[in-house]
């Protein structure tokens, strides 16, 4: 188990240096002078004078290879300092950890609500294959993929806001604030956990130990729920490591329907003020979270399946 | 049993989240705050104001966001502007030029105080400005040479040439007068403390700033007691909050909302003209633009009225020139360019462009008429309209291809001069003086490939004429230099005037006195009180 973690958290290094590299290339792949880009961010459109230009372009070392500029760069992200917003002169690595929690608490919410309506809707359909309760889940479950995160959110504002008046319909604070924005996250998410679920589970009950268990005379209920559930979850829960990057994503644009002020919403505006310390900082952030909760997963699987752990700590 | 036991754990957590999702909806039947308040007509109405806006509110520094704080009423400018665009007095009482048309002597208020209590004298003021000529870029044009204190209110400015456009410039957020007592120990800015009509009360980036009346204020003072700015970046979701009271007042809504807003009779709606523009820059370096017919011709071509119908649902005004006609500087008389295909396809012949195999393509020495459109998508409804342009100069036999990029990438093909016509969204009202925006945008200096104005456009009577708008203060003499000027580059067209934005606010019905500024440099927050 110790070699396997040490093996995976090695490969983690060159994962880490690709991303910065590509993190790093984005404000250099970007059309136009950076430089440039940034004191006309500044003047508000207006063309800079061209010895200014100049005089920043020696700020920002521009003017020293590329390797160079990475290098000092990498140096700096490792001691934690990811530069200053372009927009507001802070520091980025303030802007994300103040917004972190928003984001947090919104991914974590969404992937609980995803995983209460999933995996229940999953084993149920499973277990009454084609009935009609599985057939109207499975719609559902399509229904959900394929609905747009705006679409969703602007209904869920009209009817549990506009109509019933039992939520706001957006902003930052309490508990009431983050429900809508979770469900409409979560419900994408569940759609595609809930398919897993049911064909996994079809899978498992298939298979000849449960057979056994029935045989034994236990009630069915107790099949599922004793024998079948554990094993059924493991794609599911490789998944659902994978979904934390998705709901991320799907942050960017829950967060600016909700006005929340998380890390999605600031990558959306960073995006759209070129502000590229800050378009860095958040996809730097994006990746790692990304990284360790495959990390995570795969840690959590082993534990899941003693085969993955056995197999490889013995090559 | 071990494999029993985390079974029950997984059947916990399900239950747990069950609870925690029930919880949740159970938890949030609390009736709303906002609609238990002030019902009883004994009660006095609460002034308060929430206010939703795209922008939100990153900085408060006047020097980079004096915008938003002259907005909010967080502070006064010495030059300020009314309704019809005019510069009348702020902090600044009165202001003459001397004789030699270089100092420009600024007589203050008196009595006027900062939110901290210290006094605005002179003193103050040239420190204040002093700081924006140090850390800012509002200045960065304009040929200051020492701004003086020569009495307790009496500030000076002397320029190295004459600039008319300095009281505009003053009358721009950037340019507010902030007490001492806003910097740190380190000289680094740590709080807002302005002279307006609200102070700050709280604010967290990115989100809210909460505002309170300033008893003291030296001018009209404020009805309402507090005021929150929220930045809301969907304008659907702003919709929806106004609609659910969450909102008193949702600015910068789509045109295509307003007929739904209209029928709400809770809510009103505001349309304002204001000093942005949709625009086509034309390449007049290459063909075909290089030729003053062809560029004659695309104009005729385009239906303007049916662009704003279809495009901006009625909301916005067809433009004949580069000004709104709601400015006091527009020249009346200009005629721009009304629908008239046939004109279009004449001038094209003269031109040499004909459709001489009836492909439905004009050619030109066996060249088919082909042009790049390019355009962005920051603003959504540009490329729509690009796409109907596509369609209405297709009539001429004109074959548009269209670019859609991003804002930076637009601008380097600009630069680079790889575009015919370039469609973009153009603010006019930068400083509340045209010859800000007439030097930027169509002086040969500024044309040669950088910015958002004309390219390749070299107009020797034209430079002249922004040159001496620049020089010259009397203003009756100024608005004869901008009536030809508008003339002279409607009639030559290196730019294409489509057409000029409506603004679309919605209030609360119970929401008095608000009234979008057509500069939008403030809310005049201290006119709104609510009430039926």
């Amino acid at each position: 188990m110790l070699r396997y973690l040490l093996r995976r958290i090695l490969m983690l290094v060159p994962i880490l240096l690709g991303v910065t590299l590509i993190t790093f290339s984005t404000m250099h792949l970007a059309p136009g002078d950076p430089a440039e880009l940034i004191l006309r961010g500044r003047l508000g459109g207006a063309d800079p004078p061209r010895q200014a230009v100049e005089e920043l372009r020696e700020e920002m070392g521009l003017n020293i290879p590329f390797y160079v500029q990475y290098g000092k760069w990498l140096k700096k992200v490792i001691q934690g300092d990811l530069g200053n917003s372009f927009r507001t002169g802070r520091p980025v690595l303030t802007e994300l950890l103040s917004r972190f929690p928003a984001t947090l608490e919104l991914a974590l919410l969404s992937t609980l609500i995803s995983l209460g309506i999933a995996v229940p809707v999953g084993i149920i359909s499973a277990v009454k294959r084609n009935s009609f309760l599985d057939i109207f889940s499975m719609i559902g479950a399509l229904l959900g993929v394929s609905m747009p995160n705006f679409w969703l959110a602007l209904l869920l504002m009209m009817f549990f806001s506009l109509k019933l008046g039992l939520l706001p319909v957006a902003g930052y604070g309490g508990f009431r604030y983050l429900v809508l924005p979770a469900v409409t996250l979560g419900t994408g998410m569940a759609a595609m956990v809930a398919r897993l679920m049911r064909s996994s589970m079809l899978e498992i009950i298939s298979q000849d130990y449960i057979l056994t268990a029935k045989a034994k005379g236990l009630p069915y209920y107790r099949v599922i729920t004793g024998h079948a559930l554990k094993n059924a979850l493991i794609p599911v829960v490789t998944y659902v490591g994978l979904q934390l990057g998705w709901a991320l994503e799907g942050a960017v644009i829950v967060e600016s329907i909700f006005a929340r002020p998380g890390i999605g919403r600031y990558l959306h505006e960073s995006v759209f003020a070129r502000d590229f310390p800050a378009i860095q900082g958040c996809v730097l952030f994006f990746a790692l979270v990304f990284v360790f909760s495959n990390l995570i997963v795969d840690i959590s699987y082993a534990y899941l399946n003693p085969r993955i752990r056995y197999e490889k700590g013995m090559e | 049993m071990s494999r029993l036991t985390s079974g029950k754990n997984v059947l916990l957590l399900l239950l747990l989240v069950m609870c925690l999702l029930i919880s949740g909806c159970g938890g949030n039947k609390v009736p709303q705050e906002k609609s238990a308040e002030g019902e009883s007509p004994q009660e006095k109405i609460p002034q308060e104001l929430v206010i939703g806006s795209p922008w939100t509110p990153k900085e408060l520094d006047p020097v980079s966001a004096g915008w938003l704080v002259l907005r909010i009423g967080l502070v006064d400018t010495l030059v300020a502007i009314d309704y019809d665009i005019n510069l009348v007095p702020g902090l600044a009482k009165s202001w003459e030029i001397s004789s030699d048309e270089l100092e420009w002597t600024f007589k203050l208020e008196e009595g006027v105080k900062f939110h901290d209590g210290t006094p605005l004298n002179a003193e103050a003021v040239k420190w204040s400005l002093e700081r924006v000529m140090e850390k800012g870029t509002l200045f960065k044009d304009v040929p200051i040479k020492s701004i003086e204190a020569r009495g307790d209110y009496t500030l000076t400015i002397v320029t190295e040439e004459l600039f008319a456009p300095l009281a505009a410039i003053l009358a721009k957020g950037e340019a507010a007068p902030v007490s001492k007592n806003s910097l740190d120990a380190n000289g680094e800015f740590k709080e807002i403390i302005g002279t307006g009509p609200f102070m700050l009360s709280s604010w967290i980036p990115d989100q809210e700033a909460v505002l309170v009346r300033n008893d003291d204020y030296w001018g009209k003072i404020p009805t309402l007691d507090k005021v929150v700015y929220k930045g809301i970046p969907e304008a659907a979701t702003r919709i929806m909050m106004l609609e659910n009271k969450e909102l008193d007042v949702a600015q910068i809504l789509p045109a295509d909302a307003v007929e739904q807003l209209e029928a709400n009779p809770e809510i009103k709606v505001y349309t304002k003209p204001i000093l942005r523009s949709r625009v086509i820059v034309l390449n007049m370096l290459r063909e075909p633009f290089n030729d003053l017919r062809v560029r004659k011709a695309v104009n005729h071509a385009i239906d303007r009225e049916s662009i704003v119908k279809h495009i901006m649902a009625g909301v916005d005004v067809a433009a004949s020139g580069p000004f709104p006609p709601t400015t006091p500087w527009v020249n009346k008389n200009l005629q721009g360019y009304p629908y008239d295909l046939e004109k279009a396809k004449t001038l094209l012949a003269e031109a040499g462009w004909k459709d001489s195999d009836n492909s439905g393509i004009i050619k030109k020495d066996g060249k088919p008429f082909t042009v790049d459109l390019i355009t962005y998508s920051t603003r959504a409804e540009l490329p729509p309209m690009a796409e109907v342009i596509q369609d209405q100069l297709k009539k001429a036999g004109i074959q548009v291809n269209i670019q859609v990029l991003e804002t930076g990438a637009a601008q380097s093909l600009r630069e680079e001069g790889k575009f015919d016509m370039y469609l973009l969204a153009r603010n006019l009202g930068f400083a509340p003086d045209p010859s800000y925006y007439l030097m930027s945008d169509f002086h040969s200096k500024n044309t040669g490939g950088k910015g958002w104005g004309a390219y390749g456009f070299n107009n020797k009577h034209v430079d002249e004429l922004i040159e001496l708008t620049q020089r010259t203060t009397n203003l009756q003499e100024r608005k004869k230099y901008f009536a030809k000027l508008q003339e002279i580059i409607v009639d030559e067209t290196p730019v294409m005037f489509l057409n000029h934005y409506v603004n679309v606010t919605a209030v609360r019905s119970n929401v008095q006195g608000y009234n979008e500024h057509p500069t939008e440099s403030c809310f005049h927050l201290e006119n709104i009180y609510i009430g039926e």
